[in-house]
């Protein structure tokens, strides 16, 4: 079993009727098939002239008589010859020809399957007479060669079959070699270390049922103490995302859905969860929404509902994408009590460049999505730049970090002393030439090498 | 210059190829002891017989056309099916939990009961066969267990009757067929036996909607070599059948070592293959189908 196998000693840890059933059937097939063999042995020792069973008496009678006779022991001598020839011919033309199949993928490789399974497929008594015609023919009939051949028929596609089923055996090694080495330093490494071959996914049933609501604040700081209070009360929301004035006004001229004007925040919220426990929830968020001073909630009554609020949301790169905007896709991160500081450090930082910044992000997780937009339509690169990098710098003194959801990239390159210092870069840069010695996984991410890498 | 580079592609299309040399050997021992006979086994069928041992090689279809309308033979193939079917059928009910079972074990237990299901397999069906006498003879095992415990008053006879032969043919399929559905159930991933319990499907509809349907194709297989081993084999019914009902594979080998009529034999062993090929090709087709479904 490739992985997990506490779910298979979890299985056999159960005995309850349906595995008893199992066990039951399972050891009458087997005494069906093994009966004969054992009463075959125990008749062997009878002392008796006929078959009978029980036994008339023991006694090594026959055993004698099969060692003592010269004819026995001749056809005893053949059975060994032919099962030897046999042996030899069909594992080294088996094993070679499954190494072969397994090896690669060719045309023809089902007709050559095929060719070879065919003698298995078909029934015996007809592999018997054709050969008993043709070697007759070609004068080989009731010679050794002759008896061999007619096991190897039988015995190569057997070989085949089985070294096939071995070869094509998962190799349960991978994995625990994995884990020894570590994951940890892959986890972030955006595929500079390694690629993914092989994903362990942590599934998570559908929720019962879901709630979404939304709620317009008249100040971010509020909006802010909002997801605090949310998440304080032990409701943890599926989502929480939320939008700044900028974003807020952009939205609403894009999809007229009447959000008040004069609105410094936005919160959209989903819970998830049993059916019955939802509305406990959503009072709960309600009641924090409203004592923070919220000034617009709505709350979806059905999935048509639902759907109207999430398009809020998801509106926000087409309602943006009209002004000039650089600096895109800027994400940060920082503690989601800082939110309303680094969005009004950010205010201070776009005037003084001439700049707006739209955001918006995921409010749960302290995540920012920043928007650098030119107040007067001209595009400066240079300003906005200089802009994104001091923003960037705020984040990492309030503790934040210069990436999150997007990672580094090519992006921000540049940038990654702001957070991580010339040691641990140092370090890190050892890594990857170490893991990646002729920089081929995913080159150019996170960092250049502009030397030749090292051999 | 044009040759040297017909040479040169011809050398490339060799080296790029050599490595299907290593199927040589065996394709080369089937060929010629296994389809150059075959196909002279078809020539025969169609030759006329005239008296034992001597045939006229003009073409005729005769030997089929009397195989196939003689109600004699219809009987013979008839049965020859009918027990073909239902060892594989019973082979099938039972050997599916057996395989299930025996996939979810782990460790030592699960190699002990692997061994014993290798046993067989290492003991000569001649001997198993023997064996079966010993069981199901007048004097035999079952008979004197039966007539201790008063069920019967006298020995009945179950050795050579179409119950011996469907018992032997069983003891014969059964390990293999038994491999075939573990090693495909085994071929099953718990990852997606976990996720479906993990998304809340109960432990019956997992078992339907995964192991089950997963395990389809594998059990197809099993059916078919079922069918064709049981359908062609000619040790079991010979030494457990009973002379008055006689399968195909007796039949042929009658008409070619006693009545010497290689024709007559060489077509009823054509019928008997093209039984198996289109039980082999049907089953492709409803695994393909599935497939399609799927």
């Amino acid at each position: 079993m490739p992985f997990s196998v506490e779910g298979v000693k979890k299985m056999k840890k159960k005995l309850d009727l349906p595995t008893i059933c199992l066990f039951l059937i399972t050891m009458g097939v087997l005494g069906f098939i093994l009966t004969p063999i054992w009463i075959t042995v125990a008749v062997s020792f009878n002392e008796g002239n006929y078959i009978v069973f029980p036994p008339n008496g023991f006694s090594f009678r026959w055993y004698q008589e099969f060692f003592n006779d010269y004819t026995w022991m001749m056809a005893f001598k053949n059975s060994l010859w032919v099962a030897t020839a046999t042996m030899i011919i069909s594992t080294a033309v088996g094993v070679l020809s499954a190494l072969g199949y397994m090896r690669r993928k060719f045309p023809g490789r089902n007709l050559i399957n095929l060719i070879i399974m065919m003698p298995f497929l078909v029934p015996g008594i007809i592999i018997g007479i054709c050969l008993l015609i043709f070697l007759n023919k070609i004068n080989l009939s009731g010679t050794y060669a002759a008896v061999v051949i007619g096991h190897c028929l039988w015995g190569i596609p057997t070989v085949f079959l089985l070294v096939q089923a071995v070869l094509a055996g998962y190799d349960f090694n991978i994995e625990d070699a994995a884990r020894d080495l570590g994951a940890g330093p892959f986890v972030g490494s955006e595929g500079t270390l390694g690629i993914i071959t092989r994903a362990i996914l942590k599934l998570i049933p559908l929720p019962e049922a879901r709630q979404t609501m939304t709620a317009a604040f008249p100040s971010l700081n509020q909006a802010a103490e909002t997801v605090v209070d949310i998440i304080g009360s032990r409701v943890v929301p599926s989502a929480l995302e939320f939008m700044d004035k900028h974003c807020i006004r952009a939205v609403d001229n894009f999809l007229k859905v009447g959000l008040p004007q004069d609105a410094q925040g936005f919160l959209l919220i989903e819970t998830d969860g049993f059916a019955s426990e939802l509305p406990h929830a959503m009072e709960k968020i309600t009641a924090i929404c409203k004592a923070n001073g919220a000034m617009d909630i709505r709350v979806a009554a059905d999935e048509n509902e639902r759907q109207r609020l999430w398009k809020i949301r998801r509106s926000i790169s087409a309602a943006t994408s009209c002004f000039p905007i650089r600096g895109d896709g800027e994400d940060l991160v920082v503690p989601r009590t800082r939110i309303p500081d680094i969005i009004g450090k950010m205010d201070g930082i776009c005037e003084k460049y001439g700049l707006f910044a739209i955001n918006f992000g995921h409010a749960g997780d302290g995540n920012i999505h920043v928007s650098l937009v030119e107040k007067n339509g001209a595009v400066d690169m240079d300003k906005v730049n200089a802009a994104s990098a001091e923003i960037l710098k705020e984040a990492v003194k309030m503790e934040g970090r210069i990436a999150a959801e997007h990672g580094i990239g090519i992006v921000k390159k540049d940038k990654i002393e702001f957070n991580i210092d010339p040691a641990t870069l140092d370090l890190m840069r050892t890594m990857k030439q170490t893991m990646d010695p002729n920089n081929i996984l995913n080159p150019g991410k996170i960092f250049s090498f502009d030397s030749a890498p090292k051999r | 210059m044009k040759k040297n580079s017909w040479l040169e592609k011809i050398h490339e299309i060799y080296r790029k190829n050599r490595f299907l040399m290593v199927f040589m050997p065996a394709i080369v021992l089937v060929t010629f002891f296994f389809f150059v006979p075959i196909l002279s086994l078809l020539r025969i069928s169609f030759f006329k017989y005239m008296e034992m041992g001597v045939f006229d090689s003009s073409f005729t279809l005769q030997n089929y056309i009397k195989f196939l309308t003689d109600p004699f033979y219809l009987q013979v193939i008839w049965y020859t099916v009918k027990i073909a079917l239902s060892v594989t059928l019973i082979c099938l009910l039972f050997g599916y939990p057996v395989a299930y079972y025996i996939s979810c074990m782990t460790g030592k237990w699960k190699m002990f009961l692997l061994l014993l299901l290798i046993i067989p397999l290492w003991t000569n069906l001649i001997v198993r066969i023997y064996g079966w006498f010993v069981i199901l003879g007048r004097q035999g095992l079952l008979n004197s267990v039966l007539l201790s415990m008063n069920f019967i008053e006298e020995p009945i006879s179950i050795v050579f009757t179409t119950t011996s032969v469907v018992i032997g043919l069983l003891d014969n399929v059964f390990p293999w067929i038994l491999l075939i559905m573990i090693s495909v159930m085994e071929g099953i991933e718990w990852p997606i036996i976990e996720a479906a319990r993990d998304l809340g499907a109960s432990r019956l509809k997992t078992f339907y909607e995964i192991t089950f349907k997963l395990s389809l194709p594998g059990v197809a297989v099993a059916g078919l070599f079922a069918f064709v081993w049981s359908v062609g084999e000619y040790a079991v019914p010979s030494l457990l059948g009973s002379s008055s009902q006689r399968t195909i594979s007796i039949e042929i080998a009658d008409q070619m070592l006693n009545m010497l009529n290689w024709p007559f034999g060489a077509s009823m062993a054509f019928v008997l293959f093209a039984i198996s090929v289109s039980v082999l090709l049907i089953n492709n087709w409803l695994s393909s189908r599935s497939n399609i479904a799927r």
